[in-house]
């Protein structure tokens, strides 16, 4: 199948792009150019680079950066690089067009090295490199392609096999000391953790916590990965040993040992399902939560019952299904992840 | 207990479930600030879901009345939107409670409304009291407030006062705000709200000092030639607003808090951790160390004060500031004030601060400007007109929140001319998404127990004590001329003759 890429702008000589970069800005007095990072995505799907140029585009509403978008085509004959260049560009404060240049390249055949030279040299200087790798993690990431990333974002719910991924992150981690790692799908459960606090704060719900008996969590079936970290962040913060009890292809399901030898069941349930993770609900004594995914608008509903008898019903901002304002909520959290380091551990073991 | 689901979930203090009782619940901050702030908090997540609201006002409201009226303003000034369900949902916490601010038993049945509200949502409740109604009712609603015990707070829970500006209006007054205020809270639990400091671009002066290495070995009198604040407001006294300002005027309204609240960031040493009292000691140090004005003669060479002529703004004709609805047609009270301070520290020692503040100016803008003294006067600056002046750094509070560096450059051609050019940073630009509201950082800092960005008692009050100077030198026996400036100029020859007088300019907005 032939794929029309003139979406991706002008293109040119990869020797030439610094040089026609230049120019693009010289012909244009109109604009300002930003640039606060170096935000790459790299992806071996044919016609990630077209998808990944519209996830640029919404991205760079929020986020100032130069954007490298790469794609391999591991089948390509010979190694051959297509490059282009264009600029995205949006009102700021509906008067000034603030822009962000855009670079692409189609990889056509593998050669060691090439996509860790192709993206290094072409960053610009001194800002930080922020790389969203997308799918497994191939033998283009094990050529310590992570040692000059600063911050690396993958998604976990995308790969074929979670737990030796991982392992490769977790080796990643301990080779660099510094790479700060988020995976989407950690990301994917923010605002349900803030939505989880946030009832916490309830007296009721606070001074029953080691009461809780149940917990009950309905993800998608591409969601696993969701689903079962914030198991670990649940148990994390109550600092219960947590356990694997028994998995199938439709449900996941632990247990919770409590201080005093108690024991919580957990359990997933998977189905199909826009939103990593549709509802969780928590049973305590006399007292339980729910929160539930909204169909159709970005909120999550927070329910508390007591004695069976609704006491309160909220609404709170939810994550978005969309990857790309997913992305763009996770760049404007900065660079803190220290609860997902933390978290990692107890996680690896339950997956 | 705490909540361990909160940790490490934001990079701040937790906030607590507790009723926010808002005092003067009827006027315009209420209504165009503090309800769209908490609704904005609620619908990001950054408020416990069992966080109540409690107007207290003299007015005759239902809870449903007091609700519709705080809906119609929400839908018109919410930062994100309105959304009707989240909306009805929100409301259901927020709750009426009419009374005169002088009733005690008002305060007795507030008292057992807030027990009830406890009792409903299970526990003994944290309260945070949020006066905003007018500073005359400031002392019964304190004193009401300890009558009746809604001072103390029940084991594990905590009272809080939140006091709007006006700290005062002199130093007198100040101190007995401050002594019936600490006589009914302790002054841990005391928060007055500055919101010049919930700003972004004001909590990004001490991070751009003291988190970058390249500005504070620059940041003394050996390269800083002066440091010019300035604050201008196009608007008049539109909307009624003559009738609180013809009280105030610039200096009380700005000067004494806002402005010197910047300048203490700006000339700052660096604490020595970022708590609280760590940051705030070291800014009232910047306050006791202000060259006083302690006769008139200081203010006459130092100050100057002026009023605004009929003029224009835009193309608008507008009248003179004695002509305006509720101002005094003799007013004496200046719309304008241009101020030359000497900070006496070893760092700043010599370095003039020029502050400028006024209304009917062109434009609406806060900035900070700092202005590095010049290269040595050999090489390229030896040459004949070709010195474009000292680098200037700029810090923009509103609006156009950002920071620019001045600097000089080569002009391409094939001689040697020297321009200068500017390195800019937007916060709208580069950071792309809005920044919340002050008020919403503020709040969420109260209830979370940060005072770092609320002003402490001896900071409003030697703030005050360095202005009291200047006010007696204006109401004294022997009064300084009141300047005019023409609507819509850039203030009276007067304050360009203070800089003048130095050999300076005022920066070009």
């Amino acid at each position: 199948m032939s794929l029309d890429y003139s979406l991706l702008g002008t293109e040119v000589p990869i020797n030439n792009i610094d040089k026609e970069l230049h120019k693009l800005w010289q012909e244009d007095e109109g604009s300002s150019k930003a640039s606060l990072i170096n935000f790459a995505i790299y992806s071996e799907e044919e016609g990630s680079i077209l998808k990944n140029y519209s996830a640029v585009e919404k991205i760079t509403r929020e986020h100032s950066c130069r954007a490298i978008l790469m794609e391999l085509d591991r089948d390509g004959n010979s190694p051959e690089i297509r490059s282009w260049i264009t600029a995205h560009c949006n009102l700021s404060g509906g008067k000034k067009a603030v822009c962000c240049e855009q670079i692409a390249f189609l990889v056509q055949g593998y050669k060691p090295g090439i996509i860790r030279h192709t993206m290094f040299s072409h960053l610009d200087g001194d800002l930080p490199l922020v790389v969203w790798w997308q799918g497994d993690l191939s033998e283009s990431f094990r050529e310590r392609f992570y040692a000059n990333v600063d911050r690396l974002l993958f998604d976990s719910s995308a790969w074929k096999n979670p737990k030796s991924e991982y392992l490769k992150i977790v080796q990643a981690i301990s080779d660099t000391k510094g790479l700060v790692v988020q995976d989407l799908a950690w990301t994917r459960s923010f605002h349900m953790r803030l939505a989880f606090a946030g009832i916490v704060d309830q007296p009721e719900v606070l001074n029953r916590l080691d009461t809780i008996k149940k917990i009950e969590i309905v993800s998608s079936n591409t969601g696993r990965t969701s689903a079962i970290l914030l198991v670990s962040w649940i148990a994390e913060a109550l600092d219960y040993q947590c356990s694997k009890k028994s998995n199938s292809s439709q449900s996941d399901s632990f247990q919770m040992l409590t201080k005093v030898g108690e024991i919580i069941e957990i359990n997933i349930t998977y189905g199909e399902s826009i939103y990593a993770i549709k509802s969780v609900n928590v049973e305590l004594e006399a007292t339980v939560f729910k929160l539930s995914r909204e169909n159709e608008r970005q909120l999550i509903c927070q329910e508390l019952y007591r004695n069976g008898e609704l006491s309160l019903k909220m609404h709170c901002l939810a994550d978005s299904p969309n990857d790309a304002e997913l992305v763009t909520d996770q760049l404007s959290r900065g660079e803190k992840n220290s609860l997902f380091r933390k978290v990692l551990p107890s996680f690896l073991e339950l997956l | 207990m705490s909540n361990p689901f909160r940790e490490d979930l934001v990079f701040r203090s937790q906030v607590e479930t507790c009723t926010v009782v808002i005092f003067g619940a009827t006027g315009d901050l209420t209504h165009r600030k503090l309800i769209p702030a908490m609704y904005n908090l609620a619908i990001e997540g950054e408020l416990s879901p069992g966080v109540k609201i409690l107007g207290f006002a003299r007015r005759e409201k239902s809870d449903e009345e007091f609700r519709a009226g705080l809906k119609e303003l929400n839908k018109e000034v919410s930062r994100s939107g309105h959304d009707e369900q989240v909306w009805d949902e929100f409301e259901q916490n927020i709750h009426y409670h009419q009374s005169e601010f002088q009733d005690e038993e008002g305060y007795q049945s507030l008292s057992d409304r807030l027990d009830q509200i406890d009792l409903e949502r299970g526990a003994k409740g944290n309260r945070l009291f949020y006066i905003a109604s007018a500073p005359e009712y400031f002392d019964d609603i304190l004193l009401n407030l300890k009558k009746v015990n809604l001072n103390e707070s029940a084991e594990g829970c905590w009272s809080r006062v939140v006091v709007e500006k006006p700290f005062g209006t002199d130093l007198a007054t100040a101190e007995h705000l401050n002594t019936v205020v600490n006589e009914t809270f302790e002054e841990k639990d005391t928060y007055r709200i500055d919101h010049y400091l919930g700003k972004e671009t004001a909590q990004n002066i001490m991070v751009l000092r003291f988190a970058n290495s390249i500005f504070e070995p620059l940041w003394n009198n050996k390269y800083i030639e002066q440091v010019q604040i300035t604050c201008s407001e196009h608007l008049g006294m539109e909307g009624g607003r003559g009738g609180y300002y013809d009280k105030s005027g610039a200096l009380r309204d700005m000067v004494q808090n806002h402005l010197l609240q910047l300048l203490s960031l700006v000339a700052m040493e660096p604490p020595t951790s970022l708590s609280a009292d760590g940051v705030r000691d070291e800014k009232v140090k910047v306050i006791r160390s202000l060259r006083k004005f302690d006769t008139p003669e200081k203010v006459k060479q130092n100050v100057v004060r002026a009023q605004y002529s009929k003029g224009y703004i835009g193309s608008k004709d507008v009248v003179s500031y004695r002509e305006e609805d509720r101002v005094n047609p003799e007013s004496n009270t200046e719309s304008y004030t241009a101020l030359r301070l000497h900070v006496d520290t070893w760092r700043w020692s010599g370095v003039p601060f020029y502050m400028r503040v006024g209304k009917r100016l062109p434009k609406k803008a806060t900035e900070i400007s700092i202005h590095f003294k010049d290269a040595p006067n050999v090489l390229f600056n030896a040459l004949a007109g070709s010195n474009p002046g000292g680098n200037v750094l700029v810090i923009r509070i509103q609006p156009d929140e950002g920071i620019s560096l001045k600097m000089t450059s080569k002009s391409p051609g094939t001689t040697l001319r020297l321009e200068p050019v500017k390195m800019n940073f937007q916060y709208s630009s580069s950071f792309g998404k809005g920044s919340p509201e002050a008020y919403e950082r503020l709040l969420l800092d109260s209830m979370a127990g940060d005072a770092t960005l609320f002003a402490r008692r001896d900071e409003v009050e030697e703030a005050w004590r360095f202005v009291d100077h200047i006010e007696h030198a204006w109401h004294g026996d022997d009064q300084p001329e009141m300047a005019e400036y023409v609507a819509g100029s850039w203030g009276p020859k007067e304050a360009d003759d203070l800089l003048e007088e130095d050999g300076f300019s005022w920066r070009r907005l």
